[in-house]
């Protein structure tokens, strides 16, 4: 029982949630794209129940660190987490989502700083930049002046230096960038063909934990 | 129905590639391959941990998931290097959290954590739930890994699978915290970002890695399949572009 259900169960799961749809791309047969429609319903169907299961997971999770730390001062997070979550949950589910008070939570708790996190994020990119773009090697001395040559372009600056400066960004934006980006797509297709047809015959099973 | 065939003939040419190699394989060839520089990184990196005595967080990314088509190749990929770098931390006593973005990736992630850790005889090291936390994603996790970085300070932060711009903000965060950190993704929307980390793998390396790890001929083979269809594309790039040179459009062939 435990190898099948371990090993045999989500690889025959695995193979027919997969053959099913690939043939029904090919094949116009009203049977198999009934199978695709299936599969692909049970899938969202699941990913719904794991949502509500891991949603339920992390509430008991925080309950138990507060719990545990006690009157810690740590403690005041998990409560206002749990209170959030709660009052949330709660008027989604018994208001509904275009009730008053769900909008009010949504616009006045979630989105400001939900923003004000994404602007704080740009200051860590800056911060990355500086670091990234410190010249160690030939390959940070490139990457160093096609950063100069794309930033000085959209600075009005660059337009009084050199009238050419554009032209130049042109170039490399159509023939490095956009050249560079198709071989990455290239290669990472194939290789996800490649990762699906190990899924489909059963080699790749790390995910499933079976070795 | 006809616009399908040129995709079909692709399909079956890869799998006729693959499996050929796959058969070749069983009859005992041998396909070396070169060794990617960061797998060895990641393997030092879980030694590091052990020598300070600091855990290890290894994420699937923003948008991993097992239910979408971009999406689901490098989490799936993710998650078989996390089972490898789980075996190696379990032995040497390294603590792994593995915070997702994703319900169903959080389960399996869970589920690859729990039974290393049990396997290995150190089940001290696993803790259900409690650090193996799920949030949507987002903001609210954007601001979670933030402050489980701060606050864990762990000496190294890997992220296989999907990566995306707002990463490169907790790879600041885990750098200014002295962690080493790792990135493969497979996105090319998102390539440009794997350049805040440490070290990264990008493209087919993100998905080919667990095959590199896992030392099995047969697996090993896939990822020489994968060489050789990429010379046979290279080989009809050069045909194409001289077919078009010539005043003949290959392009309506391939549907």
């Amino acid at each position: 029982m435990s190898i099948t259900y371990r090993r045999t169960f989500p690889l025959m799961v695995t193979i027919i949630a997969g053959i099913i749809p690939l043939l029904s791309y090919f094949i116009k047969n009203p049977t198999l794209l009934a199978g695709t429609n299936v599969i692909t319903g049970l899938a969202s169907r699941l990913m719904n129940y794991a949502f509500i299961l891991s949603t339920a997971i992390l509430i008991i999770s925080q309950a138990k660190i507060m719990i545990k730390r006690g009157m810690a001062q740590e403690s005041i997070y998990n409560a206002i987490f749990l209170v959030t979550i709660t009052a949330t949950a709660g008027s989604g589910i018994f208001l509904g989502q275009a009730s008053a008070a769900y909008t009010w939570i949504i616009n006045h708790i979630y989105i400001p700083p939900g923003q004000a996190m994404m602007v704080t994020m740009l200051l860590f990119w800056v911060s990355g930049y500086y670091r990234v773009f410190r010249i160690k090697n030939v390959e940070t001395v490139f990457t160093t002046i096609a950063f100069i040559i794309v930033v000085l372009n959209i600075s009005p600056i660059g337009q009084v230096i050199s009238p050419s400066l554009p032209l130049l960004r042109d170039w490399m934006t159509t023939n490095l960038y956009a050249n560079i980006k198709r071989a990455i797509v290239i290669g990472a297709a194939i290789g996800a063909v490649i990762l699906s047809i190990r899924v489909l015959l059963g080699m790749e099973r790390g995910f499933l934990r079976m070795e | 129905m006809l616009q399908r065939i040129p995709t079909l003939v692709i399909l079956i040419v890869l799998a006729s590639v693959t499996l050929y190699l796959l058969d070749k394989a069983k009859k005992g060839m041998e396909f070396p391959l070169r060794r990617l520089p960061t797998l060895d990184r990641m393997e030092e990196a879980v030694g590091r941990c052990a020598e300070m005595d600091k855990p290890l967080i290894f994420e699937t990314g923003q948008y991993s998931t097992v239910t979408k088509v971009k999406e689901t190749p490098p989490t799936l990929a993710g998650l078989s290097l996390m089972d490898w770098i789980a075996s190696i931390a379990a032995k040497r006593g390294v603590k792994i959290w593995s915070p997702q973005s994703n319900p169903a990736v959080s389960i399996l992630a869970d589920e690859i954590l729990e039974r290393t850790y049990m396997e290995a005889g150190r089940p001290d090291l696993y803790d259900a739930g409690e650090d193996l936390p799920f949030l949507p994603s987002g903001n609210l996790w954007l601001v979670r890994m933030m402050t489980f970085i701060k606050h864990n300070k762990p000496a190294a932060l890997m992220q296989m699978g999907t990566t995306t711009g707002i990463c490169g903000a907790w790879c600041e965060e885990a750098n200014a915290n002295g962690a080493i950190t790792f990135c493969g993704t497979a996105r090319a929307s998102s390539s440009h970002h794997i350049i805040f980390w440490d070290h990264w793998l990008i493209g087919e390396e993100a998905l080919a890695a667990a095959a590199y790890v896992s030392h099995d001929p047969t697996m090993l083979a896939t990822v020489a399949a994968t060489d050789i269809i990429k010379c046979l594309i290279l080989g009809l790039l050069i045909v194409g572009y001289l077919l078009q040179m010539a005043g003949i459009s290959i392009v309506p062939f391939l549907g």
